[in-house]
């Protein structure tokens, strides 16, 4: 990424006034994440031609792998309006907005404050940058309709296996909806049923000199999600919208879906002003905690860690 | 085989594996670059969490880094996943593939397994007896890969082990107790380079111990509780690890008379939740083993890994879609 190397490394602390923040407050937050929420780790580096000098080598990108993520937002949507839906319309126009209180009473606040504020900015955005997307989606279904054909292993590998001791998971049926009803002997055995999993990236980027979130995710047999596939779990205001598909600055040869962080430092911003209304100061190492809660507004039902006392 | 009504037979959770895209990306350039036309087998890495995650089955994640040999760095980030050594062999042709014995390639891998214990290699770095073999057919025009892992495990099929009680880890012991334990292992753990998958707790000090010490003090008749992290989260069955630690604990702990014994065991879950850390998940889980000896007329090792549809069958997946060059060029505009 050109824009990214060529934009000088951002040295001076502006992130109460601008919601940028610098490298050195980047890993600042990032230790304090990884320190309170082990589930994050700073990451293996992939290329060490690919690292960047304004971070140290082995504090590059944050990561935390095999987060589950047994809803689709359609089944939020869903059982929202079944019980206590609360959908808020929005003044100037076309999109309302839900509430995910069905997380965790105390987070929601601060996330429904940042969606309204992506909502409002949504409408700005250009869709420039995302245009293409559409077509690359387009190919990556045809190419999806091929795989069944691939998939008949005709061999015999005869391999004999003893099954008295091991838990057999039967085979995960596509888009089963989270509340089935288990029959009673599974229900006894409490067999798995199995989930969507997501493996999350923060990086920082230099850029726009906010964090940035990538996701890889994982159907019900741990195969790769496709990008079509994905865009069930970005809240229906957010995809095709904030989320690209683009490659990843350390860990080349696939195309991950990112949040893009055009907006991250403004909302960050006004996050940061309601907290200060309130007589709060986001110190700057609780900025990936905010960070990681007004993102769950886009991705509302991935079920990542990050800790709940941090009030908006 | 002897059946017993009051006696549940412990059935175990084998691993799932799980493939990051950017590890057929890597594997691709490896291939090609290094490996070339050679299909020995050779190191690869695979990890699991420490920190379980709820409703999750046993994970072992690979991804760009599992082809990469750490050695040369201190202990750098990842502190909190458990390192699972194993091997890989591409082979070059789908036939050679679909030909080659399954069946004898895992007793080899047990047979390996089977020696370290009983050389006492494994006595000295337990985290041995979680091993992998993964076979990849792949297809580098198309993007195609066909793969299989294997997570060994040794049987005993006329010597099983029986479940007698299952505890809570919370209910076991109390709050005080628990949180002595958890302090213990962070500093225990911290005497090592690569976290340590299994581990020892002496009843009376709560301290953490090693395997081997556990092991020794068990056979002063010390009350050890032997452990392990076990990346299963399910209340009532253990993760995949517990097979072979078994098959330590019953050949290296002193024997009875009595053809059984008694172990306790932890199925330590570590879990973090809104910035806090849990234990209950974690359970204490009595077991019923058999004396084995160095020279067992019977051991069978299993552990091929199930594809999609719960079938022995390799696993085919197309990463045509995002690792096509043309796409990737696409998208870099």
């Amino acid at each position: 990424n050109i824009a990214d190397t060529f934009t000088p490394v951002l040295k001076e602390s502006k992130f109460r006034e601008t919601g940028f923040i610098t490298p050195e407050e980047f890993v600042t937050a990032g230790e304090f994440l990884t320190g309170h929420c082990p589930t994050w780790q700073w990451a293996n580096i992939a290329n060490p031609k690919a690292c960047k000098d304004y971070l140290p080598p082995e504090k590059q990108f944050l990561i935390t792998k095999n987060v589950p993520c047994s809803k689709r937002c359609r089944h939020l949507m869903e059982s929202f309006k079944n019980t206590q839906e609360k959908v808020i319309e929005i003044e100037s126009g076309e999109g309302g907005w839900v509430d995910t209180h069905y997380l965790d009473n105390n987070s929601t606040q601060g996330a429904n404050q940042a969606q309204e504020i992506f909502d409002e900015n949504d409408q700005k955005e250009s869709d420039d940058e995302i245009k293409n997307i559409k077509d690359l989606e387009r190919e990556e279904d045809e190419e999806d309709e091929d795989e069944e054909a691939l998939d008949m292993d005709e061999y015999d590998h005869n391999v004999v296996e003893d099954d008295e001791t091991t838990v057999i998971t039967k085979p995960a049926k596509q888009d089963v909806k989270p509340d089935v009803q288990l029959t009673k002997t599974e229900q006894e055995e409490e067999i798995f049923i199995p989930t969507r999993t997501y493996d999350l990236n923060i990086t920082y980027d230099n850029y726009y000199r906010t964090p940035r979130l990538w996701l890889s995710g994982y159907d019900e047999n741990n195969k790769p999600l496709t990008i079509e596939q994905m865009y069930d779990d970005i809240s229906e205001d957010h995809a095709k919208k904030t989320v690209t598909f683009e490659t990843h600055p350390h860990i080349p040869g696939t195309l991950m879906a990112s949040i893009h962080p055009c907006r991250h430092a403004e909302v960050m911003k006004k996050l940061m002003n309601l907290m200060a209304e309130s007589g709060k100061e986001l110190e700057v190492h609780s900025y990936l905690m905010v960070f990681l809660k007004f993102v769950q507004s886009v991705i509302p039902t991935i079920e990542y860690d990050y800790t709940r006392n941090i009030t908006i | 085989m002897q059946s017993s009504n009051e006696r549940d037979l412990i059935k175990f959770v084998p691993f799932n594996s799980c493939i990051n895209p950017s590890f057929w990306f890597e594997l691709n350039r490896v291939k090609l670059d290094d490996y070339k036309l050679n299909d020995d087998f050779k190191d690869l890495e695979g990890f699991c969490s420490t920190c379980s995650s709820n409703n999750l089955p046993p994970i072992l994640n690979f991804d760009y880094s599992s082809f990469k040999k750490n050695n040369d760095k201190t202990k750098i980030g990842h502190e909190n996943i458990i390192k699972v050594e194993g091997q890989i062999k591409i082979f070059n042709t789908i036939n050679e593939f679909n030909l080659l014995d399954k069946n004898k390639l895992l007793d080899e891998f047990g047979q390996n397994i089977w020696n370290d214990i009983k050389s006492g290699r494994a006595l000295d770095d337990p985290n041995k007896l979680n091993r992998f073999c993964l076979i990849v057919f792949a297809n580098l025009k198309t993007y195609v890969f066909h793969y299989w892992f294997a997570f060994p495990a040794l049987t005993f099929p006329l010597k099983s082990y029986y479940q007698l009680k299952l505890t809570k880890f919370l209910d076991y012991f109390s709050t005080e107790q628990s949180e002595q334990i958890l302090e213990n292992m962070d500093r225990f753990q911290l005497n090592f380079k690569s976290h340590q998958s299994f581990f020892a707790i002496d009843f009376e000090s709560l301290k953490v111990l090693s395997v081997k010490d556990g092991v020794n003090f068990h056979n002063c008749d010390k009350k050890i509780l032997f452990g392990l992290y076990d990346p299963n989260s399910q209340s009532n069955h253990p993760g995949w690890s517990l097979r072979n630690y078994l098959a330590l604990l019953a050949l290296k702990c002193k024997k009875t008379e009595q053809e059984t014994r008694i172990f306790d065991i932890v199925l330590f879950r570590d879990r973090y939740h809104g910035g806090e850390r849990k234990s209950d998940l974690s359970l204490i889980i009595q077991v019923e083993v058999f004396n084995i000896t160095d020279n067992e007329e019977k051991i069978n090792t299993i552990g091929w890994e199930r594809n999609e549809k719960s079938q022995l069958h390799p696993r085919i997946v197309n990463m045509s879609g995002s690792m096509n060059t043309e796409k990737l060029a696409e998208s870099a505009v």
